[in-house]
C-alpha cells in the first residue's frame, strides 16, 4: 500500500511537471494565435501579366478596399456630427482620398482577379460603433480622430514594405498611391489637435528588443554642427526636391485607367 | 533526524522547481510592458517632445544617406551614358542636398551628433560602383541605390507613425516624399532586379 501511494505521488508529480512546462507554451502567451495569423497572409504566389502576385500583394489590395469601406462612412458621419473646422477638413480629405483609392483598388483587383470584401471587417465595424456611441461633440472629435489616426499609422509601414518588395507593377503603383494618400490623412488628422501621440507610440512598439539607435545626447554638451553634405563637383541638376508642406501632400494623380500605358498592359489584347 | 533533513531538502528542491516553472508564466503578465519600458529607457525629453532611440536612428540614417548617395550620384553623372540614369542621379543630388539641410537643422536643435563619413557598408557600395565595368555600371549603380532606399522606406513609415517628436515627425514626412521619388526614379532606369529586391539578395 505504501508503495502504491508512492507511485501515485510520483505519477502526479510527473504530470504536474509536464503540464507546468507545457502551460506557458500552449496557453498563457496572450493573443499568440492572433499575432501569428495577422503576421502572414496565406496563399500562393500566382503569375499574372503584370508580374508575380504574392499573398502580401493581395493583402494590400484588400486592406486598401477595407479602409475605404469604413473610412468613407466615418468621414461622412463627421461631416454630420462635428462642428470642428479641422475635423471637417480631415473628413473632407478622407472622403476624397478614399473615393480615389477605392476606385484604384477596384480596377486593380478586377485585373488581377482578387476578390474584394464589400463590408468593413468586425474590428472596423466596432470602430464605427465607438464613434457613433460618443456622447458629446468633444468626445466625438477625440474618438473619431484617434481611431482613424491609429488605423492609418498601422497600415503606413505595411504599405511601404509592399512598395519595396512587390514584383507586380499594378500593386507597385497602388502602393505608391496609397503611401501618398495615407501620409496626407495622417497629417490632416494630426492637424485636428485631437491626437494622443503617447498612446500611439505605446500601441506601436512590439517585441522585447531594445530599440536600436545612437545614445541620447548628453545634457549640457553641445555637439558641433555638421558640415553640409554637398556634391564635390558642380553637377548640372534640374529636378526639384520633393518634400511638401504638411496637409499639402499632393493627391492629384493620373486617372487609374491611364496607368495602363505605363504599366505593362500588352499591346495586343 | 537524517530522515527529516532529507525531507527538508526534497521539499526545498520541489519548491524551487515549481518556482522556476512558474516564473515564466508570471513574467508573461508583464511582457506587454517590456517593449514600452525598453523604448522609454533610451528616450530623452526635448521641447519638441520625447526623442527616442528610433528617432535618433532615423536622423543618423538620413544624414548617412546623403553622405554616400551624393558621391554615388555625381559619379553616375560622369560615368553613365544612360539619360535615365543621369535623370535619377539628378533627383538623388537635389533630393539629398535638401534632406541633408533639413536633417542638419533638426540634429542641431535636438543636439544629436551626426556622422561626417559614410559607414563601412556604404563605402563598400561606392567601391562596388567604382569597380564596375562600363557595361555593368548602370545595373550595379541602380540596384545598390534602389535596395538601400527600399530598406529605409518602411523604417521611415514606422517612425512617422510612432514618433512623439514634432521635428522628427516632419523629417519623416519629408524623407518619405524624397525616398519614394528616388525609388520611382531608380526603377524608371529599367535596371532594377525586382526578384533580387524581393528575395533580399542585393
Amino acid at each position: 500500500m505504501r508503495r502504491s501511494k508512492g507511485s501515485v505521488l510520483v505519477a502526479v508529480a510527473i504530470v504536474g511537471t509536464v503540464s507546468a512546462v507545457a502551460y506557458p507554451v500552449f496557453y498563457s502567451y496572450p493573443n499568440r494565435n492572433a499575432a501569428a495569423a495577422a503576421a502572414v497572409p496565406t496563399g500562393d504566389t500566382v503569375t499574372t501579366q503584370w508580374g508575380p502576385l504574392t499573398p502580401m500583394d493581395r493583402d494590400l489590395i484588400i486592406r486598401v478596399r477595407l479602409a475605404g469601406l469604413w473610412e468613407l462612412p466615418a468621414g461622412q458621419q463627421a461631416l454630420e456630427r462635428s462642428g470642428s473646422k479641422s475635423v471637417r477638413e480631415a473628413a473632407d480629405h478622407l472622403i476624397k482620398g478614399h473615393t480615389d483609392l477605392d476606385k484604384r483598388s477596384r480596377i486593380i483587383a478586377a485585373k488581377l482577379g482578387v476578390e474584394l470584401p464589400n463590408q468593413p471587417n468586425a474590428q472596423q465595424q466596432g470602430w464605427l460603433d465607438e464613434m457613433t456611441a460618443a456622447k458629446t461633440e468633444a468626445e466625438y472629435n477625440k474618438t473619431w480622430a484617434n481611431l482613424l489616426r491609429a488605423a492609418h499609422g498601422k497600415i503606413f509601414p505595411a504599405i511601404a514594405a509592399v512598395r519595396n518588395n512587390t514584383r507586380n507593377t499594378l500593386v507597385r503603383q497602388l502602393a505608391s498611391d496609397a503611401n501618398q494618400t495615407v501620409l496626407d490623412h495622417i497629417t490632416i488628422l494630426e492637424g485636428t489637435g485631437e491626437i494622443d501621440f503617447a498612446q500611439i507610440a505605446d500601441g506601436s512598439v512590439s517585441g522585447t528588443a531594445s530599440p536600436t539607435g545612437p545614445p541620447p545626447p548628453v545634457p549640457g554638451q553641445i555637439v558641433q554642427p555638421a558640415p553640409a553634405a554637398e556634391p564635390s563637383t558642380n553637377p548640372d541638376v534640374r529636378s526639384k526636391p520633393s518634400p511638401t508642406t504638411p496637409g499639402l501632400v499632393p493627391t492629384g494623380r493620373p486617372d487609374p485607367e491611364e496607368l495602363n500605358k505605363d504599366q505593362g498592359e500588352p499591346a495586343i489584347q | 533526524m537524517r530522515r527529516i533533513n532529507g525531507s527538508v531538502i526534497a521539499s526545498l528542491a520541489l519548491v524551487v522547481t515549481v518556482g522556476a516553472l512558474a516564473f515564466p508564466v508570471w513574467s508573461y503578465a508583464d511582457r506587454s510592458g517590456t517593449a514600452q519600458a525598453n523604448m522609454a529607457a533610451g528616450t530623452v525629453s526635448t521641447q519638441w517632445g520625447p526623442l527616442t532611440a528610433a528617432d535618433r536612428d532615423l536622423i543618423i540614417r538620413v544624414r548617412l544617406a546623403g553622405l554616400w548617395e551624393l558621391p554615388a550620384a555625381e559619379q553616375a553623372m560622369q560615368r553613365s551614358k544612360s539619360a535615365k540614369v543621369k535623370e535619377a542621379a539628378d533627383h538623388l543630388i537635389v533630393g539629398h542636398k535638401d534632406l541633408d539641410q533639413r536633417v542638419r537643422a533638426v540634429a542641431e536643435q535636438l543636439n544629436v551628433e551626426l556622422p561626417n563619413q559614410p559607414n563601412a557598408q556604404q563605402q563598400g557600395f561606392l567601391q562596388q560602383m567604382s569597380n564596375a565595368t562600363d557595361d555593368q555600371y548602370d545595373r550595379v549603380w541602380a540596384n545598390l541605390l534602389r535596395s538601400a532606399h527600399g530598406k529605409i522606406f518602411p523604417a521611415i513609415g514606422t517612425v512617422r507613425n510612432m514618433t512623439e517628436n514634432t521635428l522628427v515627425r516632419q523629417l519623416a514626412s519629408d524623407t518619405n516624399q524624397t525616398v519614394l521619388d528616388h525609388i520611382t526614379m531608380l526603377e524608371k532606369t529599367g535596371q532594377v532586379d525586382f526578384d533580387a529586391i524581393a528575395n533580399g539578395t542585393i
